[in-house]
């Protein structure tokens, strides 16, 4: 067996643990700094802001597509996966379950949802998701751990892809099969929990223990087979932010590819169009800190570019003191 | 005395002496294209020494032993303040695949062996096949003769396997030297291939370690990735002094400095590069400009240009022109691209070597390979290229099949190129000296029309 040769250093020289952090891989980015900000903010205003504003649910007229379980009855706004999940329950909120509500209360629901879709989309997932900052929480305790991740490569990636699509069809399917969703949901526990709320979670714990243990291994696990996710990407097109590559200074080192979540391959390996958005991305900025080409990747928001790869800051964090 | 090899002492003699004259005689031709600058100089030396001075020592058979300080010299180590150079064991590389951040990660130094000695090439031929590149000969020929010490001194050699010549060169040079070959994935852009090279680096890991003695470890692996990530650093700061409209330095003296990298550790390099870049600033400051503004600006592209054949470049400006950049692979090449680590562990980090060393690569080994021709023309943007001269060596086929893309794609542009093949010697100076002219002349017409 390759494993208990001494001589193969794949096991061998593998060191698992803390040592004293000494790469200068290090560097500042305000973009980042934002992102993390907005994260904390999103998990405090699912979690605990309806508390503070309103017992019950505060703006429940309006809904912003986030992964949060609506079972916790402190969020802040409404969450459309309840909905997208119940399809028919959908048009009870017209009136017909709640008979005090009037109609715009249904349509008010329907346009914010939509306009998240349309116009924001999957940068949702990057900025105000709890179970993203949830996930990202746990991929920052495996780099404190210095515990080797699994890497989403191609072969892992395909065998992925299934699972998302059996999610998307349980997502909006089950509902009409009989099924709730929220059996198996595999968030329903967090968020909850975190609210201090007890709820059935069915075989939902069971994918929760899968999806934190998921995510301590693979970044962003969830995010890459998230139904109401891959939804929300459908609408790229409409994104008022958009992701554009500059393929003239691009020269395919594939950094952006492999500090990429989702694994998007054809960030690096495009080379005609400008715009490099796909389905699957979620606007969280890790490629553009990882580029060290000037330009080659940068973030719009209604054309103007608000985030840019500079290859003076990739390299600054090298500049360091000499030893 | 007559080794296995069947060179006898005279004969070494007569290689030292002529070898010695040859690189003494374009490091003087070099020196005098232009005002040198004073911080360019202990490069200069780095390259007397490795070329010059230490085979001279070497003509009473007293070897120099690997060490900081015969590699640089004493002058560089004091300009560095350091008191007490590193006794690093020295590890022989070919190509710009292997890993030095491996190397320095296992305490050892690597040094690249692709040579340009005439004098060597001479002697390589006649144990490699006529048609085979002169490079390879070169280093065939330092390995029979004994007469280098920076490639006596080395433990290992590592030797990828890329180009044909390579390839079969990595298994007949194990008989005088002992050799890796490293695998390198023909194909770069499935996760598949880089999971190979991984595979190779990982292998790589105890072989090194069996020659130094020390373990390559997450600490060891993160200080060599931050000494060479340093001098790509002082390296991208350089580039934008080079990038000026009129030279601050001439483009052969670059190169020269470029080359000196392969002899010297990467840490005194970066910190001497941070004395040239200084330098460059007062330069910049004060107007001191190497060149004149209608003067042609040319990109050198294609085989290797490694010391001491530099006849090309030295040409391209005694002719006139402007060598403004160059994409070779003993150039700019091996330290543009950086590492950029995404995860810290040191799966991780092994990850984003393997990434770094094959993924950007723009060798003409690779299959597909265009990214070359649009690193090409991001440079000749970024330098404001008015011409591109195609240098291929003799039996070089993979740079030679990629000339007619690149000849399709410069046609797009409107840039003139010209391919120029030359081979080991002198001889073909003057045909190349004409053609380079005309070329430049051609370009100068261009202009001014």
């Amino acid at each position: 067996m390759e494993k208990h040769n001494p001589a193969y250093a794949i096991y061998s020289r593998e060191r698992v643990g803390i040592y004293p952090g000494t790469l200068h891989q290090k560097t500042t980015s305000k973009f980042l700094f934002v992102r993390w900000l907005c994260l904390f903010a999103g998990m405090f205003l699912w979690t605990y802001a309806g508390k503070l504003i309103h017992q019950g649910q505060a703006l429940n007229e309006i809904s912003i597509p986030v992964f949060s379980c609506p079972f916790n009855l402190d969020q802040v706004a409404e969450v459309p996966c309840y909905y997208l999940s119940h399809l028919p329950a959908l048009f009870g909120r017209f009136g017909a379950d709640f008979p005090e509500r009037n109609i715009a209360y249904g349509v008010l629901f329907i346009v914010t949802t939509l306009f998240c879709f349309i116009f924001l989309g999957r940068i949702l997932c990057g900025f105000l998701c709890p179970a993203g900052l949830l996930q990202d929480l746990m991929d920052k305790l495996r780099q404190a751990l210095h515990i080797r991740p699994i890497v989403v490569t191609d072969w892992l990636n395909r065998f992925l892809q299934p699972i998302k699509w059996v999610w998307i069809l349980l997502f909006l399917g089950f509902a009409f099969a009989g099924g709730d969703f929220c059996d198996i949901c595999p968030l329903k526990g967090f968020t909850t929990a975190q609210g201090g709320y007890w709820t059935n979670l069915y075989l939902g714990g069971f994918f929760a223990v899968v999806i934190l243990v998921g995510s301590f291994f693979i970044k962003r696990f969830w995010c890459i087979i998230c139904p109401m996710g891959y939804l929300m990407g459908l609408f790229k097109r409409f994104n008022l932010f958009k992701l554009k590559k500059d393929c003239t200074s691009c020269t395919e080192c594939g950094a952006c590819y492999h500090a990429c979540p989702m694994r998007i391959k054809s960030i690096y390996t495009e080379r005609d169009k400008e715009n490099v958005q796909t389905v699957d991305c979620m606007m969280c900025g890790e490629c553009i800190h990882k580029c060290p080409e000037d330009n080659a990747l940068s973030m719009t928001f209604c054309g103007k570019t608000i985030y840019k790869s500079s290859r003076k800051t990739f390299m600054s964090k090298f500049s360091g003191k000499k030893e | 005395m007559a080794d296995q090899s069947g060179i006898n002492e005279r004969q070494r003699e007569l290689f030292i002496r002529k070898s010695t004259r040859v690189a003494a005689a374009y490091l003087k031709r070099a020196k005098e294209l232009a005002e040198l600058p004073d911080a360019a100089k202990p490069f200069f030396d780095v390259l007397e020494n490795t070329y010059v001075n230490n085979v001279k020592e070497i003509t009473g058979l007293e070897y120099t032993s690997p060490s900081d300080f015969t590699r640089c010299g004493a002058e560089l180590l004091r300009m560095a303040d350091i008191q007490k150079p590193e006794e690093r064991k020295s590890i022989g590389t070919l190509c710009v695949m292997v890993p030095a951040e491996l190397v320095y990660a296992a305490g050892a130094m690597p040094v690249r062996l692709c040579s340009g000695s005439y004098t060597a090439y001479s002697i390589g031929d006649d144990y490699i096949p006529r048609d085979a590149c002169p490079l390879v000969k070169a280093v065939m020929g330092f390995g029979k003769i004994k007469a280098l010490p920076a490639f006596d001194n080395c433990s290992l050699l590592v030797a990828p396997v890329t180009c044909d010549c390579k390839k079969k060169l990595a298994g007949t040079i194990d008989s005088v030297k002992d050799t890796i070959p490293l695998h390198i994935p023909p194909l770069k852009k499935d996760d598949a291939d880089t999971e190979i090279f991984l595979k190779e680096l990982y292998r790589l890991i105890p072989l090194l370690e069996n020659v130094t003695g020390k373990q390559v470890t997450a600490k060891s692996l993160a200080e060599g990735i931050n000494m060479v990530g340093n001098a790509q650093y002082e390296m991208s700061e350089f580039l934008k002094y080079r990038r000026h409209d009129l030279s601050l330095m001439s483009g052969t003296q670059v190169m020269a400095v470029m080359n000196a990298y392969s002899y010297m550790p990467a840490n005194i390099w970066a910190e001497q590069m941070h004395r040239l870049n200084e330098e460059m600033k007062l330069r910049l400051s004060q107007g001191r400009f190497v060149s004149r503004k209608n003067q042609p600006r040319i990109l050198v592209t294609g085989s290797p240009i490694a010391f001491p054949n530099i006849k090309v470049p030295l040409l391209i400006e005694e002719m006139g022109g402007v060598l403004a950049a160059d994409e070779t692979c003993m150039g700019e090449r091996g330290l543009y691209d950086p590492v950029s680590v995404i995860d810290a562990s040191f799966d991780g980090m092994m990850r984003s070597l393997a990434s770094r060393y094959t993924k950007p690569c723009t060798c003409p080994v690779f299959v597909d390979n265009s990214q070359r021709i649009y690193r090409i023309k991001q440079m000749i943007k970024e330098h404001k290229i008015q011409g591109v001269i195609y240098h291929v060596l003799r039996g070089c086929l993979v740079y030679d099949y990629e000339y007619q893309l690149m000849e399709e794609a410069m046609g797009k542009m409107d840039i003139p190129i010209i391919r120029v093949e030359s081979d080991y010697n002198e001889e073909d100076v003057e045909q190349l000296r004409i053609r380079i002219e005309a070329f430049i002349e051609l370009i100068k017409m261009r202009t001014s029309a």
